[in-house]
């Protein structure tokens, strides 16, 4: 599995033609048949190329994704008791050996010991424990096997793993570093670096530690370990947990000179439940990757439809727009034709043919519904590459203010279509199908994902209501209810996203970018403004900052709160003055007041 | 402006600048700006009414007229915020309510607190040499021994409280007369 890239919101990036189908939480990851410490809770999406976990603790450092064309096949197991429903993803075998004998354990972060393939595809594929015998005993062909441990508490020697079989207590803090573990490891053929085992010699007491102990047993001072073969001592922290990961990464070391045609095995443990759910849907987009798969090795491009198409496989591999086998055939022609003739007419013919393919994919998706929705990635394309266009300096001129009256048309209708534009902006919405329990969560980092750029470029802060119609205009077909948007709003704080929910007093919502959204701007804001051009009314603010009216009110009633402002009201509307009674009051605890002019001195009578 | 001078200074009120700040006539909501806008409305009634040597005040009535109105920018004071005020100025001693209990509809301005009037009453009458002599309370105001003095023509209601005072501390002892209006008053040293 590689390690993914993810949105500042731990979302996956996806590639552009990549959708979600299905979201589940609270999954742990199985390496063969152990559990794997590193990737024990996350969350795991999957979409239409990828298996993707996000971790929950450490998203951005231990985040794996898995590619479909990897996986064989995968099977479901139900839960029963106190073991959760389990998915097992049988991967293929990697295609070359030698590749694999010369490749380096992983380095230190995230990724404990997990083997990289420096292959074309960039697949990596897990490898298991599972080729020794229950006794440490290593199957002929391959190097020394797990490592073999004996349980404190019940004295069952384990091979490998971090809970003990019998009694299942973890590993950690657990393991003896005796005479019997010495002698199990010597009774092993030479390790994968070759050497001797040798006993490491505690500095203060002399004492003859085992090489892989970490603190001397006697005395309790660090052990500064001889430099090994095996890479991954890097990653050794000071706690007893490293010398587990040690272990562990030996045999991953030792693991990986095994035979070739072992299948590997990785297993999804699903403790919050909807493991069938996401096994449906994983089989159909793993099938459904199987016929790209093909469409990729022949040409060696990346297809679009995830549609699998009967004997039009090739052609639909190659066209770009159209799925049609008309359009499909002259595109096919003009490739095979392209490597003899070069220059301006291959040129040409390319766009004309682009064009042509254009209109036919215009015609036929507007002609229905169903046409449209299939259609609609397409669509989207070309619709960006009209936005590209757009954003070009020769439109952007048209933009511009104070240009003459034909411009300013095009400049409209430049505008309308970004508009629009802005519309189309989300691919794969979030929906109950695909998210179930994580729902809230998902939608609010869809929203943040989406209304980030909208939010800084408004100022900073976006009434809830416009922000909602926008989101789901863009959404197009599953719209969300209110009420889901509200709850995924204020789960924003929750999961550290830049965007926070903020109710006014006056009960206006609004979204806000928390980290630029400030009252102090506000207020000197509306102070300058106020200065320029005299006393203002909402709708004078409004106008000046080009924001909503509620929102224009809200800033005029927060700077009155703060004391900057007060309100002068009339027949003619509400209208605020720079508060001069604080000013006053200012100079009056300057001035020193003393009595009131009011009163007589009393003492000069009494 | 000195406080020996006994007649009503003439001529125009001077109304403070904030006098002609619209926002002046508007409750502000903001906590720290109502404060400081209650001292300077408290301060310009008591300053106008003294002024003008007025001394009762009906806030029906008085909501029409400066100084709670200001013509030139066309704004009025509202009148539960004017009851507010005079609140203000009972508790701050310069005022009380008179009329109907809790109608608080009119008010006495006491902008010389009845402690200050009786001190002067009584200065006066010491260096007139009227103690122990009965005076009709109306004599004590309005008669010529009176001229020349602040308290001269002052309102009855408030005469009335200042010599209550006086009566409190035991300088003086009122009588009541043929009517309520024909009281007397005795002041012993």
């Amino acid at each position: 599995m590689n390690p993914v890239e993810l949105a500042p919101t731990q979302r996956p990036l996806l590639s552009s033609s990549e959708k979600i189908l299905c979201i589940q939480n609270k999954v742990g990851l199985y390496q063969g048949l152990e559990r794997d410490e590193e990737h024990d809770c996350g969350t795991v999406y999957l979409t239409t190329q990828r298996l993707v976990y996000v971790d929950q603790q450490l998203p951005h450092e231990r985040s794996l994704a898995l590619n479909h064309q990897a996986i064989h096949r995968c099977t479901l197991h139900g839960g029963f008791l106190y073991t959760s429903a389990k998915i097992c993803l049988y991967l293929k075998p990697k295609p070359t050996n030698g590749s694999d004998r010369d490749a380096q354990p992983a380095e230190g972060s995230g990724t404990s010991g997990y083997n990289r393939q420096k292959g074309a595809q960039g697949t990596t594929l897990l490898e298991t424990t599972g080729t020794t015998n229950m006794y440490g005993q290593a199957r002929p062909g391959s190097s020394a096997g797990p490592i073999e441990w004996k349980c404190n508490i019940c004295d069952q020697i384990n091979r490998g793993g971090i809970k003990c079989t019998l009694c299942g207590v973890p590993h950690q803090g657990n393991y003896e570093s005796t005479d019997t573990c010495n002698v199990a490891a010597d009774t092993r053929p030479v390790n994968a670096s070759g050497a001797e085992r040798q006993p490491l010699r505690c500095p203060v007491c002399t004492f003859d530690n085992h090489e892989s102990m970490v603190r001397c047993e006697m005395c309790d001072t660090g052990l500064s370990k001889p430099d090994e073969a095996a890479a991954d001592q890097t990653n050794a922290a000071p706690s007893e947990s490293t010398e587990y990961q040690r272990l562990r990464t030996q045999e991953q070391a030792n693991s990986g000179r095994d035979s070739n045609d072992a299948i590997s095995l990785i297993k999804l443990s699903f403790r919050a439940g909807g493991a069938s759910a996401f096994y449906a849907t994983l089989k159909g987009a793993v099938d459904n990757s199987a016929w790209e798969l093909i469409g990729i090795d022949s040409f060696g491009e990346h297809t679009v439809p995830p549609a699998p198409l009967q004997g039009q496989q090739q052609s639909a591999a190659v066209a770009a727009a159209g799925t049609s086998a008309a359009a499909a055939n002259s595109p096919l022609l003009a490739r095979e034709r392209r490597p003899t003739t070069g220059g301006i007419s291959t040129i040409v013919n390319t766009a004309h043919e682009t064009q042509q393919a254009r209109d036919v994919t215009l015609r036929s998706a507007f002609s229905d519904l169903d046409a449209l929705t299939a259609k609609a990635n397409e669509i989207v394309s070309m619709a960006e590459h009209i936005a590209t266009q757009l954003n070009s300096p020769a439109a952007s001129k048209l933009h511009r203010k104070g240009a003459a009256e034909s411009d300013e048309d095009n400049a409209e209708r430049v505008d309308a279509f970004r508009q629009y534009l802005l519309d189309l902006g989300i691919d794969s919405p979030v929906t109950r199908d695909t998210a179930g329990a994580v729902f809230h969560d998902e939608l609010a980092r869809e929203l943040c994902d989406y209304l980030e750029n909208y939010v800084s470029q408004c100022g900073g802060t976006v009434a809830l209501v416009d922000a909602y119609c926008l989101y789901n205009r863009a959404r197009e077909f599953s719209l969300v209810y209110p009420s889901d948007f509200v709850q995924a709003c204020e789960k924003f704080e929750a999961l550290r996203l830049p965007l926070r929910l903020r109710e006014y007093p006056s009960g206006l919502l609004v979204l806000e970018d928390a980290s630029s959204a400030s009252d102090a701007l506000v207020i000197s804001r509306v102070g300058a403004y106020i200065a320029s051009f005299g006393p203002i009314t909402a709708s004078d603010l409004a106008a000046i900052e080009d924001c909503a009216l509620t929102l224009a009110e809200e800033r005029l009633w927060l700077c009155e709160r703060a004391g900057a402002l007060c309100r002068d009201e009339s027949v003619e509307g509400v209208r605020f003055y720079a508060n001069a009674f604080a000013a006053a009051a200012a100079a009056a605890v300057g001035a020193g007041r003393g009595e009131g002019d009011v009163q007589d001195p009393l003492w000069q009578y009494i | 402006m000195s406080n020996t001078t006994a007649a009503a200074t003439p001529g125009a009120f001077q109304f403070p600048e904030i006098y002609n700040f619209p926002p002046f006539f508007t409750r502000q909501p903001n906590e720290s700006t109502w404060q400081e806008q209650r001292r300077q409305w408290c301060d310009l009634i008591l300053a106008y009414y003294k002024h003008n040597r007025l001394y009762s005040l009906t806030l029906a009535e008085a909501i029409t007229e400066p100084p709670f109105t200001n013509r030139q920018i066309h704004r009025s004071l509202r009148v539960d915020v004017l009851r507010e005020l005079v609140d203000d100025l009972v508790k701050q001693g310069n005022a009380s309510w008179t009329g109907a209990k809790n109608a608080k509809d009119s008010c006495l301005v006491l902008w010389r607190k009845p402690e200050v009037w009786a001190s002067m009453i009584y200065q006066w009458a010491n260096e007139r040499g009227l103690f122990n002599t009965v005076l009709t309370v109306f004599e004590l105001a309005n008669g010529d021994d009176a001229v020349g003095q602040e308290f001269h023509n002052l309102d009855s209601v408030t005469l009335r409280r200042a010599l209550d005072v006086l009566q409190s501390q035991g300088k003086a002892q009122l009588f009541v007369g043929t009517s309520d209006e024909d009281m007397g008053v005795k002041l012993f040293v």
